[in-house]
């Protein structure tokens, strides 16, 4: 029988009894996705790497025999390419954290798994928002320096 | 029957079906991704909008004034055919920028929704719209990882046809002759 006289609780506490079976399946389906397009974004800046260190190596063997400009320019290309897959590679990380915080939160049910799964989902668009940012920046400081250079030429 | 008016005061504690319960900070976190979702969803719009535009310029209005140039001859009726090929182009890839842009701003609208109502019914909208986001991600990524094979295969193949359509009389690679002494 339940006691009429314990102290009234908050259901806040206690609340991952009711994120209903709904919530949960809705996580589970959406856990599989964001890992694929983690893993295929992870693939991506992993050939970038790769594709890097093959570019600075052409360039080190053409400045070793005089026909190119050197192993400053592999280094060079080697940074470009790896700062482009850093671009890859922090989404992905956020990705595969939320698809993993995803499975604890299943497995648990605990509030606290839920918000880190949340955390990770937040912490990736607020990157490619910030991306977005700086590329509209970008586009607009080279719009007015084309239209100063229109007007000035 | 009527309810008994002397037995003990109680409260139902228990949260309807209908209400989430959902910790603060989730709900927090929510409403931080929601601005950041609106903000990429609104310039996807954005986007699309123009490439229809641009689409539609080109499908209709470039392709026309090439075609009608007095003397602009075959090669100008072809570049008015690419022309309406790559307007038409632009239209349908604006459609892959709307769907994930609607899907965002449906998410954020839910995720606003339950900020006010706190109803589970918001949060399995929004967390559905998030889904239903990541599996078009994710559809977009399976097909163009197809579109890469296809285009590799092809090129193999273009690429082992054109070595073997050599007309085999080019003249032999041969050392250069010392002159002699």
């Amino acid at each position: 029988m339940e006691d009429t006289y314990a102290p009234p609780g908050s259901y806040e506490s206690g609340s991952d009894s009711v994120i209903n079976a709904e919530t949960m399946d809705i996580f589970r389906r959406t856990r599989g996705w964001t890992k694929f397009v983690g893993i295929f974004l992870m693939v991506i800046a992993i050939l970038m790497i790769v594709a890097g260190i093959f570019v600075a190596i052409r360039y080190a063997s053409m400045g070793a025999t005089g026909a190119g400009t050197g192993t400053g320019t592999g280094v060079v290309v080697l940074g470009v390419y790896i700062v482009m897959a850093i671009f890859y590679i922090y989404p992905a990380r956020r990705l595969l954290g939320y698809s993993k915080a995803s499975r604890q939160f299943l497995s648990s049910g605990s509030d606290s798994d839920l918000c880190q799964a949340l955390d990770q989902i937040q912490k990736f668009w607020r990157f490619m928002g910030v991306i977005m940012v700086v590329v509209l920046v970008v586009y607009a400081l080279a719009f007015i320096v084309g239209i100063l250079g229109a007007i000035f030429a | 029957m009527v309810e008994n008016p002397y037995s003990t005061p109680s409260a139902n504690i228990t949260p309807d079906s209908s209400s989430t319960g959902l910790p603060p900070k989730a709900l927090d976190i929510l409403l931080r991704t929601r601005g950041w979702t609106k903000f990429l969803a609104i310039l996807w719009l954005i986007g699309a909008a123009f490439m229809v535009l641009a689409g539609i310029g080109m499908a209709f209005g470039l392709a026309k004034e090439i075609a009608s140039t007095p003397g602009i001859g075959p090669a100008g009726s072809m570049l008015a055919k690419y022309g309406t090929f790559y307007g038409l182009f632009y239209i349908v890839l604006a459609l892959l920028y709307i769907y994930p842009a609607m899907r965002m701003l449906g998410f954020s609208k839910s995720v606003r929704k339950l900020a006010t109502s706190h109803s589970t019914q918001d949060l399995n909208r929004a967390l559905d719209q998030h889904r239903k986001f990541w599996k078009f991600a994710g559809c977009m990524m399976i097909a163009m990882f197809i579109f890469w094979f296809v285009m590799i295969g092809f090129m193999g193949v273009a690429g082992v046809k054109a070595a073997s359509s050599m007309p085999s009389g080019f003249p032999p690679v041969t050392t250069p002759m010392t002159p002699a002494p």
